[in-house]
């Protein structure tokens, strides 16, 4: 069912040998495979965390690089920029019915394209539909899986996966057992690479003949909330020790006038005062501000997984043995919301 | 070393919680026990009187100064070690311990000295903790010996008098008086106690002081008393403590509960009911319909307000309680069960909850109603700029807590307050929270207060059941003992500090 | 209808809690229900009306149990604990082989099955999209509300940048993920607590999944943990006394330029 097309759009031929050299059957799986995650309605864009990753997959040393797209036509001018950012060969699953998230058909699309070409590695971000997408196709294709990567390395073909474990401020290595190795990488870790203009590669376009699709009765973008924490330069954050509405109040008011935005460990998001989007940590969001500042946060190992790429870390906590202390270069053993209020009246004073 | 610092007039340490604010020139603050004895002896060269300060989280100005030197404690906290005698384990304390602090202590694996021989070692870990729980987390120890704190668990647990075992104190004239229980007691209403220039013989007011309901209002007094009850509740114008022993009681596993009623009448009787079962409960706390219709009405603006379901419809009233989670938890069920069907409840109209997560649930529904009265009244100021609250704080012997609320309720209805109920009803302790809407309900709130207060009085019952006399309360103790009671108890504090240099204005003192 | 809902039993991880006193204290890690565990728990027990049937069921060690109690007490109508010594050390892919095997020989012809998002003490969130690939099932991620209306499900889910609702019809098998609803989730009665107690937590093995030996634990897994260390991300530094909250706040200002 597949159709073939070249760097230029369909039509033109494939480079001499490509299919046989990574072609069914072979024992050792070569090249890593991609997926380009698409976001943006009418004009669409590869994603900033799919980018990461793929100048990631490029520098692993794992051979080619298969980007592998969703999507209509109007996809097709981003071949180039999945080109110029490491991709070697950009696979199109090219069906208008997949602009949308449909993690069945998309799962079934991309096994069939593995078992076609037999990458060692499969990398997808770890955004929402990367975390909900990945696990499924590890299952339909038997391959171990690691989530939320925050290093990747190649050790003599295998792929050593980092993240933080549980239990401790400890860091596993984790492989694979079989091919391909799979994993999702953390946002925000990995820079993108820079484009290299003119850089060449090959696109592939294939159809989804399947049917999997979801009945979406309804869609609708989530009203941005005023930006985005993993990008914010000083971020406020508050934990069970500040989750007031007289505390979020303070907060907002702080970070108004240092620049910056309010973010929050779990305790205030099942609270309700702020959305999942300004959450911090393993189940939140990876922060890398130049400062943070972490009022009533006690400091668990999952929030603490989400910070640690801070530049300067200042905690207020009433108690001096919290487990933040450990990460903070200042520690300040006081009441959150009383420090919060005077921080923000001596930011209000016009001294 | 003493540290002096001047006092501009924006100090916290000017106030309360009580929102009165006083006047004093210098902050003295003691980081041992010399350095109080030197405030002392600045203090009696000066003339200028000390004012004893904790965490300032009273309600009744206690430590709101009056001129002179606003005495901090805050440095001297501290857990000093684990003591052991016949009664049981107890803990030693700087005065500035926080019962938190306390608690955590013993909860956690920290190494904790011994006040007596091995005692450290042999108290099981996370097995014994302080029982008294006022709803102020945050308040000092020694505060909470000065007023004789109490709260919730006071039902089961009696209030901070009954844990006290030990003091020590700087006393007015420099010296230093360590009494623990048993030491000394007083002969009939006599009581000689120690001080730098030999024995000063004192006499107890003569007054019955009522020990059958909460109170705080003015000294313990009784025939025989033992000399530590003298200083618990005493206010800071005795002596200032500056270490204390407090037991402790072992903690067991609980489980909290709300049961539902279709009527504030309902769940008056049955708690009244409850008392004679065999459910022994921690605590028992009220919220009347309109406390529930409060809650409600912030839910419909703020779905995560206190974290819990949406509350029965048909709930008019609750009572809220922990029970211990032993083998007989499920008799205590049964017959909660029989009282609460005898009552319209039942316990299919109930919650109940033993994770520690979800007891935290329970907790910040109880706690929420002052919080949401606050809101309320603020909401209320957008309209109305004048409007303000006031709560009372009268307890009466359970058996008359109907008389009690049929005259709350006639008070603030021939006043035409508005109000809500909720509280310590286990003590037949409700609050009262009026909500003032101009400068008419104030002055009728006023009257009304004056009239309740004398109307605990009449049932047997306490003006100021926890929050103590300090400056603002002064008038209960006029209603209760009398021009003469007062004077006794001016008596005693002229034999203790004859020049008055501890805590002025505090009770009955000038 | 017939949920299955699948929680877990996870160290808390939020090192403060209340204690019998009602203070924040930090304590020794005992164990819960994951939160998400218990959003999932919550939605089935809203979601299932008279004649709709909650089978409850945790893969874990015996102590998984407390959390099987609390299902019981919140509705559920039968609690499962998957306990084997074959399963340990399973990885989110033995994890969902055992599940799917639980939901293919224990509780048959399901129409829903419920999880949490992800749970604390591993956070993968893996297990969900592979156990319904495993029954050929769709699935549904980040799952924030689930309504009935007329013959389908109307699953409302939450992607950060996207709310979307999916029609699901009923009699047909779905698996979702449960990311939110925890705050105000329910409380049992005291008469549902009693119930509770007196109700059996059934035991399950791997012989009576009938998984054939090396399906599941640490032989069943594709993943291995190579090695383990220290994070090293330690920068403890200066601690300030900030009982005065307006000298703290001139630390912080002071503090934010190193």
């Amino acid at each position: 069912m597949s159709d073939r097309c070249g760097a230029g759009g369909c039509g033109e031929r494939l480079p001499p040998g490509m299919l046989e050299a990574f072609d069914l059957g072979s024992p050792a799986a070569d090249g890593a495979l991609v997926w380009l995650e698409v976001t943006g309605g009418p004009e669409p864009e590869i994603s900033q965390s799919s980018l990461e990753v793929l100048g990631k997959a490029a520098e692993l040393g794992a051979g080619r690089v298969f980007g592998m797209m969703f999507g209509g036509s109007a996809l097709r001018p981003l071949y180039g920029e999945a080109f110029s950012r490491g991709a070697d060969t950009v696979y199109h699953i090219r069906d208008g019915r997949l602009s949308a998230f449909h993690p069945e058909a998309y799962c079934e699309a991309a096994r069939d394209l593995a078992e076609r070409i037999r990458p060692s590695v499969i990398l997808m971000g770890a955004t929402p539909r990367g975390r909900e997408l990945a696990p499924r196709l590890a299952s339909a294709l038997s391959a171990g899986l690691t989530a939320d990567c925050t290093g990747l390395r190649m050790e003599g073909g295998s792929l050593v996966m980092t993240r933080p474990a549980f239990g401790g401020d400890l860091i596993a290595d984790i492989v694979c057992e079989g091919r391909p190795q799979m994993a999702t990488v953390r946002p925000g870790v990995f820079p993108a690479p820079p484009p290299a203009p003119g850089r060449k590669g090959t696109a592939i376009c294939r159809g989804y003949g399947g049917s999997s699709l979801k009945d979406i009765a309804h869609s609708a973008p989530v009203p941005p909330d005023g930006g985005d924490i993993s990008r914010a330069k000083v971020l406020v954050s508050l934990g069970r020790g500040a989750a007031s509405r007289e505390a979020l109040e303070a907060a907002e008011s702080v970070a108004a006038r240092l620049g910056g935005m309010v973010s929050c460990s779990r305790a205030l998001v099942d609270r309700g005062l702020l959305p999942q989007s300004r959450q911090v940590g393993q189940s939140g969001r990876s922060v890398r501000p130049d400062v943070y500042l972490a009022f009533g946060i006690s400091g668990s190992v999952q929030h603490k997984a989400g910070m640690r790429l801070a530049k300067r870390v200042i905690a207020v906590n009433k108690d001096p043995d919290a487990p933040i202390r450990d990460d903070a270069d200042l520690f300040i053993e006081g009441d959150a919301l009383s420090v919060l209020r005077e921080l923000d009246k001596a930011l209000r004073s016009p001294l | 070393m003493l540290r002096a610092t001047p006092l501009g007039p924006e100090s916290p340490y000017l106030g309360d919680e009580s929102k009165m604010t006083g006047s004093a020139s210098l902050l003295l603050s003691p980081e041992c026990e010399a350095d109080v004895i030197e405030a002392v002896r600045r203090a009696r060269e000066s003339g200028e009187p000390l004012t004893v300060s904790g965490m300032r989280t009273g309600m009744c100005g206690g430590c709101v100064p009056m001129g002179g030197a606003v005495l901090t404690m805050e440095r001297m906290g501290g857990i000093r070690g684990i003591g052991r005698d016949g009664r049981g384990f107890f803990v030693r304390v700087g005065p500035a311990a926080t019962i938190r602090e306390i608690n955590e202590a013993l909860r956690s694996g920290a190494p904790l000295a011994s006040a007596t021989p091995g005692a450290a070692e042999e108290m099981p870990r996370g097995a014994y903790f302080y029982p008294v729980d006022p709803t102020e987390l945050n308040g000092s120890i020694g505060g909470n010996i000065a007023t004789n704190a109490s709260g919730p668990r006071t039902l089961k647990y009696g209030p901070t008098r009954d844990w006290v075992r030990r003091v020590r104190l700087v006393m007015s004239d420099g010296s230093v008086l360590d009494v623990k229980r048993g030491d000394r007691r007083a002969r009939g209403r006599v009581v000689s106690v120690p001080m730098g220039g030999g024995p000063v013989e004192v006499r107890l007011p003569s007054y019955e002081f009522n020990t059958r309901v909460k109170n705080t209002a003015g000294l313990m007094s009784a025939d025989g008393m033992d000399l530590v009850d003298l200083f618990v509740g005493s206010e800071g114008t005795l002596g200032i403590i500056t270490e204390a022993d407090l037991y402790l009681a072992e903690r067991h596993p609980l489980i909290s509960n709300i049961f539902f009623f279709p009527s504030d009448a309902d769940a008056y009787a049955f708690v009244r009911d409850l008392r004679g079962s065999s459910a022994d409960p921690e605590f028992l706390e009220f919220l009347d319909s309109g406390s529930l219709d409060l809650i409600r009405g912030v839910r419909e603006r703020d779905r995560g307000f206190t974290s819990m379901p949406d509350l029965p419809e048909s709930a008019r009233s609750a009572v809220f309680m922990d029970l211990e989670m032993d083998g007989r938890l499920a008799g205590k069920y049964r017959e909660i069960g029989v009282l609460a069907e005898r009552r319209s409840g039942s316990l299919d109209d109930s919650w109940c909850g033993h994770e520690l997560r979800d007891r935290e649930r329970f907790f910040g529904l109880r706690h929420s109603v002052p919080r949401t009265v606050f809101e309320y009244v603020a909401g209320l100021k957008r309209t109305v700029p004048g409007i303000h609250k006031m709560a009372t704080d009268m307890s009466v012997p359970l058996d008359r807590l109907d008389e009690m609320v049929a005259a709350n309720e006639a008070a603030m209805d021939a006043h035409g307050l508005e109000r809500v109920t909720f509280g310590h009803i286990g003590n037949g302790h409700l609050h009262l929270e009026i909500i003032l809407k101009d400068m008419r309900d104030m002055e009728e709130a006023k009257i009304a207060y004056r009239e309740l207060a004398a109307k605990a009085i009449e049932l047997g019952g306490s003006p100021s059941a926890e929050h103590g006399i300090g400056k603002m309360k002064r008038e209960f103790l006029l209603m209760l003992y009398g021009e003469a009671g007062v004077e006794e108890m001016r008596e005693v504090k002229r034999a203790l500090d004859p020049a008055g240099v501890l805590s002025p204005g505090n009770m009955a003192g000038p | 209808m017939r949920i299955i809902v699948f929680v877990k039993q996870v160290p808390d991880t939020d090192k403060v809690s209340v204690d019998g006193e009602g203070r924040l204290v930090r304590s020794g890690a005992p164990a819960v229900m994951d939160a998400y565990s218990e959003c999932a728990l919550d939605m089935a027990c809203g979601l299932a009306g008279d004649g709709d049937e909650v089978i409850a069921a945790s893969m874990g060690p015996p102590g998984a149990r407390a959390a099987l109690l609390r299902c019981l007490e919140l509705g559920a109508g039968e609690a499962f604990l998957i306990c084997d010594p074959a399963f340990a050390g399973s990885d989110a892919h033995a994890t969902a082989t055992v599940l799917s095997a639980f939901a293919m020989e224990i509780a048959p012809g399901a129409d829903l099955i419920l999880c949490g998002k992800q749970a604390s003490d591993g956070d993968t969130a893996e297990v969900p999209p592979e156990l319904a690939e495993k029954l050929g099932a769709p699935q549904f991620c980040y799952v924030e509300d689930i309504r009935i209306e007329g013959g389908s499900m109307l699953l409302v889910q939450n992607y950060g940048d996207e709310l979307r609702a999916c029609r699901h019809p009923l009699g047909a098998l779905a698996v979702a993920s449960v990311s939110k609803g925890g705050a105000n989730r329910r409380l049992p009665s005291v008469s549902a607590y009693l119930r509770a107690a007196a109700m059996e937590i059934k035991t399950v093995d791997a012989a009576a999944l009938r998984l054939p030996e090396g399906a599941a634990g640490a032989r069943g897994s594709k993943t291995r943990i190579a090695s383990t260390m220290a994070s090293g991300a330690g920068r403890r530094g200066e601690a300030v006394d900030g009982s005065d909250p307006a000298l703290a706040a001139s630390a912080i200002l002071r503090g934010m330029a190193p």
